[in-house]
């Protein structure tokens, strides 16, 4: 895999904005709350420092994973340190005070608003990539024309371990990771969730083509 | 990821764990440690990222060894302890292939039989990340897994 150029990152950046504005209008419904999805950054990092991308490494973190098939591939993970993330259960479950262990539930409802943040920045991610003509699908069978993500998995284990999983389609074929993240307010207050896109290496080298 | 880092005396070298696997090589005489953290399982006669490779980290972590314990081409008389090599998204990494993390473990083990290095202890395969600490005074190996205890191997 070549690493895109700086032209060729904004240009993907710009789709990841798109995708950060529909994951925005999904979740405030969904929480019934303002809440903002942004673009943090897009960066190129070298294999061996992709695991300090959420922080210490041995931090315990929790991540909703999903496998994305289609335009893009790639894995999609929404993270989140326990507090945080037991703050959004109670977000969701209208509970007043502040939640401590997950449980079934909780995973749950985690899992759920992975669910609609993820299909909805894949949806506008996709209707705003170029001609699918000249973007080669996958090998894996999904659709060209939009990205399918798999139902999400829960898990909590150290930042690293999950990071490390989660490149492991892109470390086959560089040394280096791209890493989309962004990050969360709700109602102007920032929240430690976020959104980590991780597209595979194939899909990589044909945006690195169809971006020239 | 990828890396490889080699001690001696004291110390204590520790990496973490998911698909990877980390092999802990040591001499237990000389006190001479060494962790590789492999990444993929082969190279394919790639000549770069020697750590992340099986077949490339294992004979680059010992001649590392044999720098820093200065006995030119003596052969070191080494042990070995790996951990790692989990399946962490099984729901949704797919079925009908062989999982990375049991890829590497495979590779790792013949390598270090080619080597005739003999495997003292293992904790591999599973669905979670590991912390692999060994220490080089003593050459134990701890392994932690989120919400358990630390085990010795």
């Amino acid at each position: 895999m070549i690493p895109l150029t700086t032209l060729q990152l904004e240009q993907l950046a710009k789709l990841f904005h798109q995708g950060a504005g529909e994951a925005s209008r999904a979740l405030s419904r969904w929480l019934e709350r303002d809440v903002r999805v942004s673009v943090d950054s897009l960066d190129q990092a070298a294999f061996n420092e992709a695991t300090e991308s959420l922080g210490p490494s041995d931090a315990t973190l929790c991540a909703c994973v999903m496998s994305v098939n289609g335009r893009i591939t790639g894995k999609l993970l929404f993270c989140f340190d326990d507090t945080s993330g037991l703050l959004l259960c109670d977000l969701l479950l209208g509970r007043g005070t502040q939640s401590t262990r997950w449980g079934e539930l909780e995973e749950s409802a985690a899992m759920e608003t992975a669910n609609i943040v993820g299909c909805s920045f894949l949806n506008a991610v996709s209707e705003s990539m170029p001609d699918s003509e000249t973007l080669e699908p996958n090998a894996s069978g999904g659709s060209t024309r939009t990205c399918v993500p798999s139902p999400p998995q829960f898990v909590r284990d150290f930042a690293a371990s999950i990071i490390e999983f989660a490149v492991m389609d892109q470390a086959e074929s560089s040394d280096t990771i791209l890493l989309a993240r962004t990050k969360f307010q709700i109602d102007d207050t920032p929240v430690a969730w976020n959104l980590l896109l991780i597209p595979d290496g194939l899909i990589l080298d044909s945006m690195s083509r169809v971006f020239g | 990821m990828g890396g490889i880092g080699v001690g001696s005396s004291s110390g204590v070298l520790r990496t973490l764990l998911g698909s990877c696997i980390g092999i802990a090589l040591y001499e237990r005489r000389l006190k001479i440690v060494g962790l590789a953290h492999v990444v993929m399982p082969d190279s394919m006669g790639r000549t770069s990222s020697l750590g992340k490779y099986a077949d490339t980290a294992i004979p680059e972590t010992i001649r590392k060894m044999m720098t820093i314990a200065g006995v030119g081409g003596k052969r070191l008389d080494l042990s070995a302890k790996i951990a790692g090599g989990a399946n962490m998204f099984a729901q949704t990494s797919g079925t009908g292939t062989v999982p990375i993390g049991e890829k590497n473990r495979i590779a790792v083990e013949e390598v270090l039989k080619k080597l005739n290095i003999p495997i003292l202890a293992r904790h591999v395969g599973g669905t979670t990340g590991r912390r692999m600490l060994i220490d080089i005074a003593t050459c134990t190996v701890q392994i932690q897994v989120v919400g358990q205890s630390v085990i010795e191997i």
